[in-house]
């Protein structure tokens, strides 16, 4: 019998070597050596020489800036939290007017999930691309239509006002996401039992009653897992906000994914900005532990 | 048996022929980063003819990103034979080890009339006297107006200071409802209103970073003087004859800013001369048989000349080619006369024998004249400042003050002091 747990755990061991060998080489290894080049003065132009060694110097300079507050601000409020809420909200909508009788009725159900494919299936760059023409001072179509329609007198800076910046990259980025959140809603909604809304109607529960007593509870870990997977993916995004705005205007929409660029291939400075890497790696930790807790111990207890 | 032994001497003489004709054959990589890559392609078919043991496999990349990713490909040993690089990026290039330096090379080999005959070669040195690249096309940036938009304006004479091109962008606000001078001024990386910026500061006396009698690198400019050119380019925005949605454009070959100079709904703009003969290239095409109504000119200047950058291009032999003698063939012939002829005709070559063959038409003449005002980098380039690093600072002063995140003097006093902690760093 021990022979056999033996072999067995060999067994498992020499199967799982090689995911641990891969997380070792690009993971472990690449966080482990940004950890070591945050605490060096390393130069963009000095890989070859490698940089000195200077402590903490790196993360007391970056908590000593008022400008880093801001990139935290802005990256957490207005590039996370709005844009994921946003989705979150606007996903459950569709999905519910998805999943409705009247779509089933009008047999639109194939074609209205094709259509909520497309924003999916455009690339982020393409998807950016197309807005800024679409939301273009002067030669925008929405700005042509706004004015036309007789709601606004003059063409709106959608990238250049300080009032309209963040709603218009927010904009793109949740056209850009909202199908797969929509669609993972979807996939839920189906799977409740139709029985259950039935008998809530045959009770003479209303509309915001079944969601609010039926829907939104069988729904629930969807939710907080596309919430938290939501978080993780944007968190992180560099490519909406720069190829929009450059982070500007100022700093305006500066975030720590492009503030890491900036500070590594604008400045050169790589050691810098490799502690701001591994100080939003600590901040995705953070939400990663949230999401161990709330979610994977569950399935894993459900699996062990 | 005669004829098989005719076939097998045959046989073997073919593959001695094969065998001689790969041990000859030599690969090099050229990394081109415009969009024009096919122009280069064709360049290389007759490369490779004129010079038979040489092949050359051409790869494309961003400009952008070109400097980047030589780094950190040379830092692993590895990197295309010969790169495409900005005038700018060859000294730090060479420092960190990237380029191989080129002196013996140009002793023993030569190029084009010699080493004296070419632009701004001060850029490629470093400190001990090795220097890393060679100019390959000059490019500076000059003023671009449409006549038409300026006739129904009412503006007869062409801007000459810098206030005058402020008059005349109003006017053309007020009397014609068109954008006056439309410029970039986004804040990214790779921002517009750092050249705009400097332009004027430069035909004013005043210079970011300079040098002084002890060979001493320092700040040459006051705050006071950086707010107020700050408040001018703002004014342009503030008063609306460039549209508020240029503070999120990086670059004067933007579309949001070149169609409606092409709509005629603009009536001036800035760019570099590349920039230029690309958009009257394609304007001639789409507007067949009609006039052209763009005309170039210098850009403006204060109490000194109007200034601009000699900016360009520059070929770079990577540190670690094992092909050093192909590679530098290749240099030779990009850098001749006959390739900007056949092939590399909307450029400029960085050689001045080169250049005074060139014909300007006369919608060119104004570039022709801004060349003769054209400054090189300097001491931003030689000096210890990192010159992306003010570039991108420079941006997100003007910036904040423009959105009144900050007060413009606090915006200047910002860039004033990054630039100062900058010099700060010689040895």
């Amino acid at each position: 019998m021990g022979h056999r747990m033996k072999g067995e755990r060999r067994f498992v061991v020499t199967m799982l070597a090689p995911i641990f060998l891969i997380l070792i080489c690009f993971y472990l290894y690449p966080t482990a050596f940004n950890f070591y080049n945050s605490l060096t003065d390393l130069s963009l132009l000095g890989l070859r020489r490698g940089g000195s060694f200077i402590g903490l110097g790196n993360y007391v300079k970056l908590l000593a800036s008022a400008d880093f507050y801001r990139v935290l601000w802005n990256t957490a409020i207005w590039l996370t939290a709005v844009s994921v809420a946003l989705r979150v909200v606007l996903g459950f909508g569709v999905a519910l007017l998805l999943n409705s009788e009247t779509v089933r009725q009008y047999r639109l159900v194939t074609l209205s999930r094709l259509i909520l494919l497309v924003p999916w299936a455009t690339p982020p760059v393409v998807a950016v691309i197309v807005f800024r023409w679409l939301l273009d001072q002067r030669l925008g179509v929405v700005n042509r239509m706004l004015m036309g329609l007789g709601i606004i007198d003059l063409p709106i800076a959608f990238f250049g006002d300080v009032h309209w910046v963040w709603p218009s990259v927010i904009t793109i980025i949740v056209w850009n996401t909202l199908p797969m959140v929509s669609l993972t809603f979807l996939a839920a909604l189906q799977s409740l039992p139709e029985e259950l809304i039935e008998a809530a109607k045959v009770d003479g529960a209303t509309g915001a009653q079944r969601i609010r007593h039926i829907i939104l509870p069988h729904l629930r870990p969807t939710i907080i897992v596309i919430t938290l997977l939501s978080t993780f993916w944007t968190f992180n995004n560099f490519l909406y906000v720069w190829l929009t705005t450059g982070g500007g205007p100022g700093s305006y929409t500066n975030v720590i994914a492009t503030d890491i660029y900036i500070k590594a291939f604008i400045e050169y400075h790589l050691g810098f900005s490799s502690a701001i890497g591994v100080f939003a790696a600590l901040l995705m930790a953070a939400f990663a532990l949230v999401y161990l807790r709330v979610v994977a111990r569950r399935e894993f207890q459900e699996i062990l | 048996m005669a004829r098989r032994m005719f076939a097998v001497l045959l046989g073997l003489g073919l593959a001695a022929a094969m065998a001689t004709a790969a041990m000859a054959q030599v690969t090099i990589t050229f990394r081109y980063a415009f969009p024009d890559g096919d122009v280069i392609r064709d360049a290389m078919v007759d490369f490779e003819k004129k010079n038979p043991g040489i092949k050359v496999n051409l790869q494309r990349s961003s400009f952008a990103e070109a400097r980047d990713q030589l780094v950190r490909e040379a830092a692993v040993g590895g990197g295309p034979d010969v790169a495409h690089l900005a005038f700018v990026w060859v000294r730090d290039l060479g420092i960190a080890g990237a380029l191989m330096p080129l002196n013996d090379v140009v002793k023993s080999k030569g190029l084009g009339q010699g080493w004296g005959d070419f632009v701004a070669t001060d850029l490629t040195y470093d400190d001990k006297g090795n220097f890393y690249g060679v100019p390959f096309a000059t490019d500076t940036w000059g003023m671009v107006y449409n006549r038409q938009v300026m006739a129904a304006a009412g503006i007869a004479k062409t801007p000459e200071t810098w206030e005058e091109l402020r008059n005349a962008s109003r006017q053309i606000k007020q009397r014609t409802g068109k954008t006056g001078f439309g410029f970039p001024g986004g804040s990214g990386g790779n921002n517009s209103i750092w050249f705009l910026c400097n332009f004027n500061w430069w035909s004013d006396g005043g210079t970011l970073v300079d040098q002084d009698a002890s060979g001493k690198y320092v700040v040459g400019i006051t705050p006071e003087k950086i707010a107020e050119v700050f408040r001018y380019f703002d004014s342009f925005f503030k008063e609306g004859h460039n549209p508020k949605g240029n503070m999120a454009i990086q670059q004067p070959f933007e579309p949001q800013v070149l169609e409606p100079m092409a709509r005629g709904e603009q009536g001036i703009a800035i760019m570099p001369l590349f920039t230029y003969i690309t958009f009257v290239n394609d304007w001639t095409k789409r507007n067949p048989n009609q006039e052209l109504p763009f005309y170039s000119a210098p850009t403006p200047h204060g109490i000194g000349k109007p200034t601009t950058h000699l900016g360009g291009q520059s070929l770079g032999v990577n540190a670690n080619t094992k092909q050093p003698d192909a590679a530098w063939k290749l240099v030779q012939y990009l850098t001749s006369w006959e390739f900007f002829q056949a092939y590399y005709k909307n450029y400029f070559p960085a050689q001045k024998s080169l250049l005074a063959k060139m014909n300007f038409p006369p919608w060119l003449k104004g570039f022709q004249e801004q060349f003769t005002f054209a400054r090189s980098w300097g001491p931003y380039s030689k000096g210890p400042a990192v010159i992306g690093a003010m570039w991108n600072q420079t941006a997100r002063s003007f910036g904040s003050a423009a959105i009144g995140e900050k007060s413009f003097e606090a915006a200047a006093k910002e860039l004033h002091d990054f630039v100062a902690g900058e010099v700060k760093k010689q040895k």
